[in-house]
């Protein structure tokens, strides 16, 4: 398979705060990759780094084969949709495409029309006039118009109701199929993603702490519960994530693949949504940990 | 990019043409006043040799006094326009895109962020010369009566509203506000700073910098004789010298003669207090030494003068452009 962005040491500093550090990701063609962390993780340095938008301290990047860069062969390839869904407000979505149109080589307005009339988007209607949803699809539509080989969406559906987030989310999936399109989107909650994503990119105090293919990745962990006890024996054979201890029982996230002997721990599959919260926690403040355990207990 | 640009900045064009038509016609209409006033003083002059009409003295053109309160308002006016053009379109240029995020959105398209400004600044600057030169043309044509009457293009204030210069003040101020936007990256602030820097600057260089661009010309007389200058000069300074170099200086109430008061002269020369006495040969005498003194950039060097402060504030245009383009490319969006 071939990779689309590949980082190695990627670092980026502001003045004394790092907000990306070490990164190395690898990120294969065609899939839809999910870019999860909590808020200030680094997901939208990683996004701007990889978009060309910002520049890296330190370290390596290639996108679709070279470094971003400003570039008009290198800015054709990429779309990126950043988190306050720019749009120029006064302008209407017909004059949107306008601009594409003129700024872009490769540019397919039709599909920006079809697509609106689908989603029943008003064409002449200034884009600050429009509903939150419908300025996410605008924008979305108009990254996609582009063709770009790569999308890279921070954080899309943030501000997006149950509802638009499903209907944004279909959009995405739809332009996905078929085209070989990459996607790379950013959340701070894995949930809503579960079902369009098939790649996980874990950020969390500025560094990657896990990444690769979903199946994969839930292949390789296991939830195991029993008495409460010390956890010298399974940390041999396997890497603890995390570990919650209530009074009587020991309920530990363990990433490796050999066989648990002990017959005392029961061993469980493991949910998305369970391993991006054990990682996250791992590296957050013990306020965050405490809650964890508390909903452990209940 | 012609495109966008244009449908960016429709509405200020539409608005920005408005003023000028607006400041056009005044121009024409206190213009064309002016015009008839000189020519009525003129014509009335040509037929008698005593006083007009207007109070004019005829043979010597004492009084003649064309223009009225509109003179210096619309002087003020001109004066200021240029700056307008960097304030509303330039400041705004790039700040109000940083403000909105918009830039996110335009620089991922399929241009680089060196043509997005190329293209856009190049308008805007375009712009601001068109605007700036209109109001030079038509200024120009509007002050030849006043010009005519006390031949003084030359001055600070003329000078300044004439010709080639406001062409070169309105594109410096559009520089200064998209470098100042660009720097700053919000609106209201780069406003601030393009309106404080575009009048530091003009006075900077019209108080400062502007005497000194060809040094100036100084004539010296030795008193009784008194050195005048006919035509139109900048006058930078005058004044008389005692023998041993100081400036002596008049204007502070007491018996003057030279243009100083005559208790800094010779005690031989007090008899000129009294206006029917003579210059005696003693205070001939004793004047010896005393010197009378004109600083001045002659008429001649009007349009070198014009052509190096227009080429001073294009320069300066430059390197705010240059600013600009190096702060956008290296810096992250």
């Amino acid at each position: 398979m071939t990779t689309v962005i590949q980082t190695r040491g990627l670092v980026k500093q502001f003045r004394r705060v790092t907000a990306l550090s070490d990164c190395d990701i690898t990120v294969p063609e065609g899939c839809i990759c999910a870019l999860i962390g909590p808020n200030g993780a680094g997901k939208t340095t990683l996004l701007r780094l990889l978009s060309g938008l910002a520049r890296p301290t330190a370290g390596e990047m290639s996108v679709l084969g070279s470094t971003p860069r400003q570039d008009p062969a290198f800015l054709a390839e990429v779309g990126f949709l950043a988190q306050e869904i720019p749009l120029y407000r006064r302008f209407t979505a017909e004059e949107h495409i306008g601009i594409g149109a003129h700024l872009n080589r490769r540019w397919d307005a039709a599909l920006v029309r079809d697509r609106l009339k689908s989603l029943k988007i008003p064409l002449d209607r200034a884009a600050g006039s429009l509903s939150g949803g419908q300025r996410a699809q605008l924008a979305l539509t108009l990254t996609l118009a582009k063709k770009p080989r790569l999308v890279l969406l921070d954080e899309p559906v943030a501000a997006l109701d149950p509802l638009a987030r499903r209907h944004f989310l279909a959009t995405m999936a739809d332009a996905v199929a078929g085209d070989g399109l990459t996607v790379v989107l950013s959340s701070h909650l894995v949930a809503d993603m579960e079902r369009v994503v098939d790649h996980l990119i874990l950020l969390s105090a500025s560094r990657v702490q896990l990444g690769g293919d979903i199946d994969a990745l839930l292949a390789e962990h296991r939830v195991l519960v029993g008495p409460r006890r010390d956890t010298a024996a399974i940390a041999r054979t396997h890497t603890i994530v995390q570990a919650v201890h209530t009074a009587r029982q020991t309920t530990l996230l363990v990433r490796g693949n050999a066989p648990v002997i002990d017959p005392a721990w029961e061993s469980s599959e493991v949910g998305l949504e369970e391993m991006v919260l054990a990682y996250m926690g791992q590296d957050a403040a013990p306020a965050i940990s405490d809650l964890t355990s508390v909903g452990e207990e209940q | 990019m012609t495109w966008l640009t244009w449908r960016q900045y429709r509405a200020q064009f539409v608005v920005g043409t408005a003023i000028l038509a607006a400041l056009c016609l005044l121009l024409v209409l206190t213009g064309l006043q002016l015009v008839s006033q000189y020519h009525t003083i003129i014509t009335e002059c040509a037929s008698s040799t005593g006083n007009g009409q207007n109070g004019v003295n005829c043979s010597t053109g004492g009084g003649l006094f064309v223009g009225g309160p509109t003179v210096g308002f619309v002087s003020l006016i001109v004066l200021a326009a240029p700056v307008l053009a960097g304030l509303f379109l330039g400041a705004p240029m790039v700040a109000a895109e940083l403000e909105a995020g918009t830039n996110q959105f335009a620089w991922m398209q399929g241009i680089t962020r060196a043509r997005w400004l190329a293209v856009k600044a190049g308008w805007l600057l375009l712009a601001a010369a068109a605007w700036g030169g209109v109001l030079a043309a038509l200024t120009t044509w509007w002050a030849s009566p006043t010009n005519a009457e006390h031949g003084s293009e030359f001055y600070p204030g003329r000078f300044d509203v004439l010709y080639l210069v406001p062409v070169a003040y309105a594109v410096f101020a559009m520089a200064l506000g998209i470098c100042a936007g660009a720097l700053i990256r919000r609106t209201v602030p780069a406003m601030a700073v393009t309106l404080g820097g575009f009048i530091a600057a003009r006075v900077a260089m019209t108080l400062w910098l502007r005497p000194h661009y060809l040094s100036a010309v100084t004539v010296v007389g030795n008193l009784p004789a008194q050195t005048r200058l006919t035509g139109s000069y900048w006058l930078i300074s005058q004044g008389t010298r005692n023998p041993a170099g100081q400036l002596i200086s008049g204007g502070n109430g007491g018996p003057e003669a030279f243009g100083v008061q005559l208790s800094s002269l010779p005690t031989a020369c007090a008899g000129l207090a009294n206006p029917t006495g003579g210059l005696t040969s003693s205070c001939r005498a004793a004047l010896t030494g005393f010197r009378s003194f004109v600083t001045y950039q002659p008429a001649s060097r009007f349009w070198a003068f014009q052509g190096i402060e227009t080429g001073v504030f294009v320069i300066l245009a430059v390197i705010l452009l240059t600013m600009t383009a190096v702060v956008l490319i290296r810096r992250d969006a």
